[in-house]
């Protein structure tokens, strides 16, 4: 049979129109919940998305922390790098597919999860999550955490599957996002007016 | 390739109005024409079109470090020497970049003929993958086209894997001029496939984008931007006053500044230079060369130029036609003439897109100039036999 030239399936429109308002994608409008940060289960149903996607982000988080969670040596390292009583002691035993053998370490407290916005019911989450497999990325969902100052960072979990989850990321894997900052100025780039720049 | 009529679908306008595709029409012309179409073989799809689109933008990557590790090359393409860097750099660390469109001549004979790389800003993307394929399902289902029609068009899936290699934890900033309704459009389409991919999205006006005490990119909410989308060209950012951050904190932005030799046509006689001959490319020279003076019939085109501003054609050494425009103070190229595919519908260009490394579909446009336009139509394509 002779290979088809376009897609698989019909394309289709996550955000349902192109012309979705600067507003609305900015967070000040209804439709999009621009935060997907979630600090809790009930903090994500409180903003609107779906229950079930809520639960299963959490889990996922939970998972991917269990597995991946910066690790420390000692609780005094721990602390310097998040904070004082922002750290826990975890037994390796609890890190899934744990090839590494017993003892314990010390690893910040999971302090959120991040989900995409586009989630509206378990289905999407699926079929997000999927994607994130194919991708080579395991979890689907990112666990959150907080430095010291306030910052938030997350971990990158990689997989092959099987044993590459039991490897947690050095700290140097861990980046702060966007962090808050102040801006000095605005309007240093766009001064150029034309009917359009595309080509 | 043939022009082909058919029946517009009676409720097209109401699916362009249902999808926010409101630049269907544009400065008060149509732009998106429903009940035409170009229709090619899939030979032709395959031979003529697919595979040297791919040939050419391999040939393109593989000169692009060569050109930013060349002065000279560099002078040439009239990149501002204290932002050299800037691109440098962006190509030293392999910065990701997303997608291009190839603008090609096909006259339905011989090989196609590279006209220019819109690699940095094109449009014409959501019409391409999206409004372009469901037009295609819909005249099958209609009947107005054959069951096994098919189209060269796996641009939308291409985005979303494309964008699936981004890491996800930043957000993915989009910025564009938003009150050109074309160029907003088209950012928002490129973030609906961010968001398919798993990326949390933010829209903000180019103009808006604040710099922090560090020298850093910022949104509204006072937060550094990670990552960000620019539907704005590069040889203007590198000339506006944030530029001077650029060095710092430039590899935020998709498309990476490395595109800027790209799609800049001083590109052309340098890839006619490695490439003496090549079947899909035309003579092209720096209009300072002497060799110049060997073409007759050819196009002036200026380094930066876009909307087909300031190009000129010349037949037997005399000013056909030209566009005009505020463009040409970097200097110009010439390229040897390549006739266009012509119709009752005018003039057409092919536009052939690649998204990552790889060659994924096909947006024709025709005017009724031979020097295509910000008014050009849009004209779905289909391959049948």
């Amino acid at each position: 049979m002779r290979r088809r030239k376009s897609g698989h399936k019909r394309p289709f429109l996550a955000l349902g129109t192109i012309a979705a308002s600067t507003l609305a994608l900015s967070g000040c409008g209804d439709q999009t919940p621009s935060e997907t940060m979630f600090t809790s289960v009930d903090q994500c149903v409180t903003s609107g998305m779906d229950r079930q996607v809520c639960q299963a982000g959490y889990q996922d988080a939970m998972r991917a922390h269990l597995a991946a969670a910066p690790r420390f040596n000692g609780m005094a390292a721990c602390e310097a790098e998040y904070g004082s009583g922002q750290c826990t002691e975890q037994s390796a035993s609890a890190v899934p597919n744990n090839t590494g053998g017993g003892g314990s370490f010390f690893v910040p407290f999971l302090t959120g999860y991040m989900l995409s916005s586009a989630l509206n019911n378990i289905g999407d989450y699926y079929n997000y999550r999927r994607r994130q497999e194919e991708s080579g990325s395991y979890y689907g969902s990112t666990p959150i955490y907080r430095n010291r100052s306030g910052q938030t960072v997350t971990t990158t979990v990689r997989s092959g599957g099987g044993n590459d989850t039991s490897i947690a990321p050095s700290r140097q894997t861990v980046k702060p996002v966007n962090v808050n900052t102040r801006t000095v100025a605005r309007q240093g780039f766009g001064g150029r007016s034309s009917f359009s720049f595309g080509g | 390739m043939k022009r082909i009529t058919l029946p517009a679908r009676p409720d097209w306008l109401d699916k362009a109005r249902a999808v926010g595709f409101g630049f269907h029409e544009m400065y008060g012309e149509p732009y998106w024409l429903d009940d035409a179409a170009y229709t090619f073989t899939l030979d032709e799809i395959e031979m003529q079109i697919e595979g040297p689109s791919q040939e050419l933008h391999d040939m393109c990557m593989d000169l692009v470090g060569d050109i930013v590790g060349s002065e000279e090359a560099l002078d040439r393409l009239a990149i501002p020497e204290d932002l050299r860097d800037v691109v440098q750099r962006s190509w030293q660390r392999r910065d990701r970049h997303l997608y291009g469109r190839f603008d090609l001549a096909y006259d339905g004979t011989g090989p196609v003929k590279l006209l220019e790389y819109n690699a940095d800003t094109p449009t014409s993307v959501f019409e391409t993958a999206y409004f372009q394929f469901n037009w295609l399902t819909d005249q099958v289902a209609l009947g107005s086209l054959p069951k096994d029609a098919d189209q060269y068009n796996s641009l939308q899936e291409s985005l979303v894997e494309a964008f699936e290699q981004f890491s996800k934890e930043p957000i993915f900033h989009f910025a564009a001029m938003t009150d050109n309704e074309e160029d907003r459009g088209t950012t928002v389409y490129l973030m609906d496939c961010a968001v398919q991919a798993g990326h949390r999205v933010e829209l903000l006006d180019i103009r808006e984008i604040g710099i922090d005490a560090q020298g850093r990119y910022t949104d509204l909410q006072d937060r550094v931007i990670d990552r960000c989308f620019k539907l704005y060209p590069w040889e203007f950012m590198l000339r506006e006053p944030f530029a001077r951050d650029l060095v710092r904190s430039g590899d935020v932005f998709v498309e990476p500044a490395w595109k800027a030799v790209l799609s800049n046509k001083g590109l052309l006689p340098l890839l006619w230079q490695r490439h003496p001959n090549h079947p899909n490319l035309l003579a092209s020279y720096f209009a300072d060369d002497p060799a110049a003076s060997s073409l007759s019939d050819y196009v002036r085109k200026p380094l930066l130029s876009r909307e087909g501003e300031n190009v000129t054609i010349f037949r037997d050494g005399r000013e056909l036609i030209s566009a005009p425009g505020d463009y040409g103070d970097e200097g110009f190229i010439v390229q040897a003439y390549a006739p266009l595919f012509e119709s009752d519908g005018g003039f057409a260009v092919l536009g052939s897109w690649i998204v990552g490394d790889r060659a994924c579909g096909l947006a024709v446009r025709e005017d009724r100039s031979r020097i295509t336009a910000n008014l050009s139509r849009f004209v779905p394509h289909v391959i049948v036999g």
